[in-house]
């Protein structure tokens, strides 16, 4: 990988304590505050979604407590749309991790959505993988400018259904797990060889391991520890969304000691 | 005579030992590449011969048969030929075995006692719930509304300053503005 900060780690399984687990590392460098909002839209479904200060352009040593008394702390009212995971009341869970960077190009008749844009569009709108799938379908995703991608998506929902979306030769690709649970690390999965992502990749092998020796049966409590195994210096949050009881379990910042527990979305 | 009192006390430990009966069942926690497999042991004795499976619940798997047992002077070795599986270890005098669990070419350290194991043996860590303000306020004319913003902690500066917030959102928002960054 020529990005080596984009190290961020997502799975999904169906554990016989907790239904659907679905993990995530969010993994980079000096992001400053993090931001997890609560959204509830008036045209779609209510959501908690992780987002990072600076990319509403606040600096890193800045109290956003203060900020948001100021004209400055308007560009709060975006943190919902700079979502890089997320639950919505349903128990669809979106979600990005970086990969190469990918060209995209813009069409005049479709609209283009920045990646954040677009898990918040799959919160508000989606319940399952297969809306979530005809969603994505109206839209081109872009990162850092309109012509390039680099990342990909996963999503998953309360059934235990999940699909990772990579967007290449300017369509969506579509990959299904071929056990009852999924790993998307950094690297594209679309083709690609379940040994060889092994290979190509530490914490997808790790993660995958332990999800054979399990048959994917992992509480919420041994998704957390899976996390911290996979853990890196830059990993910035690490959550549990568990759709079935409408629950998020999250750490920051490797307290791995401390965990923050949402419910009732 | 202090020394023969003491020789007398290990000595009679020592055939206690080596006179207990081990059938029942034997439960440990297999530490494997960061999580715990919890499995277990049971052992029948029938006559002078023992025989033995091990059930690992979070596999599914129950009753492998073991194809090689033997206890002798409080020292166990068993074996399951299938699963290229070599355990061996020592009892002590508080009714534990100390040993090492060797499979494929990986040697774990494992002990095993007749107390139950918990299911869940991954540490529980501190656990604190949060909830977002979700009380409605007036509605703006624009239907954009922030609604609360609470800081959970301060971050080390370790890694960067700042926070972690939690901010409820109401209505329907525009998105990201490009020309607001």
């Amino acid at each position: 990988m020529d990005q080596t900060w984009r190290f961020c780690s997502i799975f999904s399984t169906t554990s016989q304590e907790n239904g659907v687990v679905v993990g995530r590392n969010w993994d980079n460098q000096n992001v400053g505050s993090i931001i997890v909002s609560h959204y509830e839209p008036d045209n779609g479904y209510a959501s908690v979604s992780f987002s990072r200060a600076i990319d509403m352009g606040f600096p890193m040593n800045v109290g956003l407590d203060d900020m948001a008394k100021t004209p400055y702390g308007e560009k709060l009212l975006v943190a919902p749309f700079y979502a890089y995971d997320g639950m919505n009341e349903h128990g669809l869970c979106a979600m990005v991790t970086g990969i190469n960077s990918v060209k995209v190009s813009p069409k005049e008749d479709q609209e283009s959505l920045f990646i954040g844009y677009i898990v918040r569009k799959l919160l508000d709108h989606s319940k399952t993988v297969d809306e979530a799938i005809m969603l994505v379908g109206n839209y081109i995703p872009f990162d850092l400018s309109l012509t390039q991608i680099n990342c990909h998506f996963f999503v998953s929902d309360a059934s235990g259904k999940s699909v990772i979306l990579e967007y290449q030769d300017n369509e969506w690709k579509k990959s299904y797990p071929t056990k009852n649970w999924q790993v998307m690390t950094n690297n594209v999965i679309k083709d690609v060889p379940d040994t060889q992502l092994r290979k190509k990749c530490w914490r997808y092998g790790t993660i995958s391991g332990l999800l054979d020796k399990t048959n994917g049966d992992v509480n919420r409590n041994e998704g957390m520890e899976l996390l911290k195994n996979v853990s890196q210096d830059g990993t910035t949050w690490s959550v549990i969304y568990l759709p079935n009881s409408n629950e998020i379990y999250f750490s920051v910042y490797q307290s791995w000691d401390k965990i923050y527990h949402i419910q009732d979305l | 005579m202090k020394r023969i009192v003491l020789m007398a006390i290990a000595t009679i430990l020592s055939v206690s030992i080596y006179a207990q009966d081990i059938s029942g069942k034997w439960n440990g926690v297999l530490k494997v590449e960061g999580t715990d497999l919890g499995l277990s042991i049971n052992i029948t004795k029938t006559g002078d011969d023992l025989s033995a499976s091990m059930d690992v619940p979070k596999q599914g798997a129950k009753g492998i048969p073991v194809s090689f047992i033997i206890y002798e002077n409080s020292i166990l070795k068993f074996e399951i030929s299938d699963a290229d599986i070599k355990y061996e270890a020592t009892l002590d005098e508080e009714n534990t075995f100390f040993g090492t669990f060797k499979q494929g070419g990986q040697s774990i350290p494992l002990s095993l006692t007749k107390e139950e194991v918990e299911k869940d043996n991954v540490p529980r860590p501190l656990e604190i719930d949060v909830s977002f303000a979700k009380i409605r306020g007036n509605d703006t004319d624009d239907e954009k509304t922030l609604e609360s913003i609470v800081k959970v902690r301060d971050i080390s500066e370790q890694y960067a300053t700042g926070g972690l917030y939690l901010m409820t959102h109401y209505g329907n928002l525009d998105g990201p503005n490009l020309a607001l960054l």
